[in-house]
């Protein structure tokens, strides 16, 4: 009952001898999560957690059969870091660094497009499936199992939204953050064609906030194509224009990156929109 | 913007910004390369003022062709003789673009003197992920009206933008951030707002918080603070350090994690008269409208 994540991805962490690998991975194998090998170049042969050290994407690949990479190298280095993970067959690739230039992801998105492999953010809190499997950030214990998907461009948020549905008993497929970059690898529309397919997804909830046309793309794909509910809530109403407001891609840069044109927009195509994040399931109830 | 500082960055690229002599010819358009970030492309484009003659889409992956700027040229009615030159313009100009992690960089009012292309002014806008960048001349060439940007500062992890009300926002997470300021106007129906954006990132240390509130405390106009934090499991340190922090205003702590409950505690039990907890957000952002307005919000 997830999309994306579970028992059966086979998962890499790319920089897993760094503060933030090691920390993450320690949460990801406490929670179950199938990590079969980490990867630093140059410390190939060490050890971490019980796991074994490659010093290259392809060596653990050929040992382990690993199809999942969780990416925590540093940003300067991460855009090679992902297309060492494309190039060795990997399938799905979670990039959890911030600060990747823009340029860098219009190459890495349009070399994407040649392969089969789905990269999620990058400067994202990577994906939860809720008593199943956690890749990335995404504190487990806010999760509780369920028929709710959940994607969002925003981390913190997020997390306060998926607690307020856990405390409602309104459990989730599978927690989705696509990141708050303004050029992401998977987008709400994606994710949402993903959750649509689901068997087990009943709802789903969609969190959004200015900059980009992620949301209003979603609006059009849910109008023309969701048969699932879909409730959400999108920050950024009272943003000065023209600032960036914390994430690289939150920017009023014209009218319809606002809040007001995203919410005019997912209303239009029927989607409940929340004023408090953590009311959402007070509003999912009728 | 120093004037300077961009006329030298770009002769390194061998594009020349230069009043034009008074033999010059003049070429009544000008040439930019933006990033497209709803494409995800950079796109190549000649114009006149406001006015977009013609554009090209650039393969992220190819980078510029040559037919590309010929064909640019040729629709912006350029002179055949100047082909050749400007087309070796717009291949310096894309180079540049890449080497300054660029969002936008223009070169307008094109003229040409002894078969040269100049331009009599130029404009550059910087991606802000270039913090790989270590030029400290592309800073200096910087539009002062980039769309950014610089109206947020950050340091030692902390982005912060001064804003006109009365309600000091302090948050981990940029949506959260945003999400307490439009609860700020909605719940108080817009008598009150937010005096900041402030995002503190992913970890709640002691010396953080406490640089983050002082920042804040410099604001007069500000009357009472709301702290949003998500903690995860450092609720409790978050709480003990703002026990132990001097708080003069008002200030409504909204604390969620795996350790809320006995941070509030720490709280609670510490009896500073300024310092209040909530339970939910609604709460954190009425209590603190009240505090900061001395009236009702909306259903308390």
């Amino acid at each position: 009952m997830s999309i994306l994540v579970n028992r059966e991805n086979f998962v890499i962490v790319q920089g897993i001898t760094g503060r933030e690998g090691s920390h993450y991975t320690r949460e990801m194998m406490q929670y179950g999560t199938n990590i079969v090998a980490g990867v630093t170049p140059g410390k190939g042969g060490d050890w971490m957690h019980g796991k074994p050290v490659f010093d290259s994407v392809i060596a653990a690949v050929d040992a382990t059969g690993a199809n999942t990479s969780v990416i925590f190298v540093a940003a300067p280095t991460a855009p090679d870091a992902i297309y060492e993970a494309i190039d060795a067959g990997i399938g799905l690739i979670i990039c959890v660094t911030e600060g990747i230039p823009i340029m860098e992801m219009m190459r890495i998105r349009e070399y994407l497009k040649q392969t089969s492999t789905r990269l999620i953010g990058p400067n994202c809190p990577g994906l939860l499936t809720p008593g199943d499997a956690s890749i990335g950030i995404i504190p487990s214990y806010i999760g509780k199992a369920g028929s709710v998907g959940v994607v969002s461009r925003s981390g913190t948020l997020m997390y306060e939204v998926v607690q307020a549905l856990t405390k409602a008993n309104m459990g989730q497929s599978t927690i989705v953050g696509i990141g708050g970059d303004p050029i992401l690898g998977t987008s709400f529309v994606d994710t949402l064609m993903l959750f649509e397919d689901d068997p087990e997804t009943e709802k789903v909830v969609l969190i959004g906030e200015i900059g980009g046309r992620g949301e209003t793309e979603a609006a059009e794909f849910i109008k023309a194509r969701m048969t699932k509910p879909v409730f959400g809530y999108i920050a950024g109403k009272t943003a000065p224009p023209g600032v960036l407001l914390g994430h690289a891609g939150a920017i009023v840069y014209d009218e319809k990156s606002t809040a007001r044109a995203k919410i005019n927009g997912l209303r239009a195509a029927g989607v409940r929109l929340a004023d408090n994040p953590q009311e959402l399931p007070e509003l999912m109830q009728y | 913007m120093n004037v300077n500082a961009l006329q030298a960055y770009l002769a390194r690229f061998e594009i020349a910004i230069s009043a034009p002599p008074t033999q010059s010819t003049a070429l009544h358009f000008g040439l930019r390369i933006a990033a497209d970030l709803i494409a995800g492309t950079p796109v190549i484009a000649v114009f006149q003022g406001q006015h977009e003659i013609a554009h090209e889409v650039i393969s992220p992956l190819l980078g510029l062709r040559t037919y590309q700027a010929r064909n640019l040229g040729n629709t912006a009615n350029l002179a055949r003789e100047y082909w050749d030159e400007f087309i070796q313009l717009a291949a310096n100009l894309y180079r540049c673009y890449l080497a300054a992690d660029a969002l936008l960089i223009q070169l307008e009012a094109l003229h040409v003197s002894e078969g040269r292309i100049s331009a009599t002014h130029g404009t550059l806008h910087l991606d802000q992920a270039g913090e790989l960048r270590k030029d400290p001349l592309l800073t200096e060439a910087e539009a002062t009206d980039a769309p950014n940007p610089h109206g947020v500062t950050r340091e030692s992890g902390i982005a912060f933008l001064p804003l006109k009300g009365q309600i000091g926002v302090l948050a981990n997470g940029a949506g959260l951030a945003m999400a307490a300021m439009d609860m700020i106007a909605h719940y108080s129906e817009e008598s009150a707002h937010a005096a900041n954006f402030m995002d503190i990132g992913n970890d709640l240390r002691m010396d953080k918080l406490a640089a983050a509130l002082s920042l804040l405390s410099g604001d007069p106009q500000i009357r009472a603070l709301v702290l949003t934090l998500f903690g995860a499991e450092q609720c409790v340190v978050a709480a003990q350090t703002l026990t132990a922090l001097p708080q003069p205003l008002p200030t409504v702590v909204y604390l969620s994690g795996a350790d809320s409950e006995p941070a509030r505690t720490v709280i609670e039990q510490a009896q500073v008269p300024t310092l209040m907890t909530a339970g939910t957000l609604r709460e954190a952002i009425r209590r603190a409208v009240h505090a900061a307005t001395g009236t009702q919000a909306e259903g308390v």
